[in-house]
């Protein structure tokens, strides 16, 4: 994935994937949905649970103190990418949902890949679109125009900053969204 | 009030492109902003979950008898009590630009001073400089930018 991603940005492209990746987790798992590639919507709670716990919401979404998604962090080591619940007082928990170990008698909700599983493809496909971002074509400074360029600078209140549209879209997808427009 | 512009650079873009991409942004941006908060993360940054709010103010919302922590959960931490400082929520088009800003009081709290006793920063714009929305929000943004693009071009293809 890191292919053509200059050197001195590999750490920042390593770190974006993968606080996307504990984003689309978290993302997946609040909607009551598993973002392990084979499995799908969670088990609905239980009525009296969720009565009693959730104020009635049926909705699976593994949170209650919310102590075990606070811990949901990743890893980078070289290369790899690992993504978990890495506090000790939580694997219990985590395991207890994603049955890793073979030994949970609740109701799976994985949210988390075994070995031989990945995640959904939206998933992939973004974490793929993240790190392309970093590759030769980075944003170059020319396409950020500042709007008001013929006008003395007010004092900005420290509240205020601007961001620019090419720190969303890189100058290679600029340029193939003019290519669909027939615009060169 | 908290706000923070994002410029739009859209010089090389045709006018429908424009028109199109000016509409749809800002709707899509306060969707994506707001659904991040009430799911307990930031749209800010990283994007991680919201630091888990205080023991002393968890215990009030267990044991509140009051009907404003009625539907209130210690988890997550959605940043919404009565839900008046996210109704003040406004993004819309200005000019080259979309403003987005939240005119309370209590945004500029969480998101610069710091809540409670220990001032506790909860971000909830991207104020700072240097500071961008998180990457499941850019992401979300790019791929409208690049699905308007395909439908524009088919629509002029034809």
């Amino acid at each position: 994935m890191l292919k053509d991603v200059p050197r001195k940005d590999r750490k920042k492209a390593k770190e974006d994937v993968a606080d996307y990746l504990v984003g689309q987790i978290l993302r997946n798992v609040s909607k009551g949905s598993s973002p392990v590639k084979g499995h799908g919507s969670f088990k609905s709670l239980n009525k009296e649970y969720a009565k009693k716990e959730k104020g009635g919401n049926r909705t699976a979404n593994l949170e209650l103190e919310g102590d075990m998604l606070d811990a949901l962090d990743t890893r980078i080591k070289g290369n790899r990418l690992e993504v978990g619940i890495f506090a000790k007082g939580q694997q219990g928990k985590a395991d207890g949902h994603n049955n890793h170990t073979g030994r949970s008698e609740l109701p799976l909700r994985r949210f988390i890949p075994v070995e031989s599983e990945t995640f959904k493809k939206p998933i992939l496909d973004g974490m793929k679109r993240i790190a392309k971002k970093y590759k030769k074509d980075r944003p170059t400074p020319q396409i950020t125009t500042p709007t008001r360029r013929d006008r003395p600078e007010p004092e900005e209140p420290v509240e205020t900053t601007q961001l620019t549209v090419s720190d969303v879209l890189s100058q290679r997808t600029i340029d193939q969204l003019l290519k669909d427009l027939g615009i060169e | 009030m908290t706000k923070v512009t994002l410029n739009l650079d859209l010089k090389k873009f045709n006018k429908s492109f424009k028109e199109q991409f000016k509409r749809d942004i800002p709707k899509l941006l306060k969707k994506e902003i707001l659904r991040d908060i009430s799911e307990g993360r930031s749209p800010v940054g990283k994007g991680r979950r919201f630091k888990r709010y205080s023991e002393v103010y968890r215990e009030k919302i267990k044991k509140s008898k009051s009907s404003a922590f009625r539907n209130k959960r210690v988890s997550p931490v959605n940043m919404k009590l009565s839900g008046k400082m996210l109704r003040s929520l406004s993004v819309r088009p200005s000019g080259k630009s979309v403003l987005i800003k939240i005119v309370n009081k209590l945004a500029d709290i969480h998101n610069r001073l710091g809540a409670g006793k220990i001032k506790e920063v909860r971000r909830l714009l991207p104020t700072r400089k240097g500071e961008q929305f998180n990457s499941n929000i850019t992401d979300e943004l790019l791929t409208a930018a690049r699905k308007l693009a395909r439908k524009l071009a088919r629509r002029f293809s034809r």
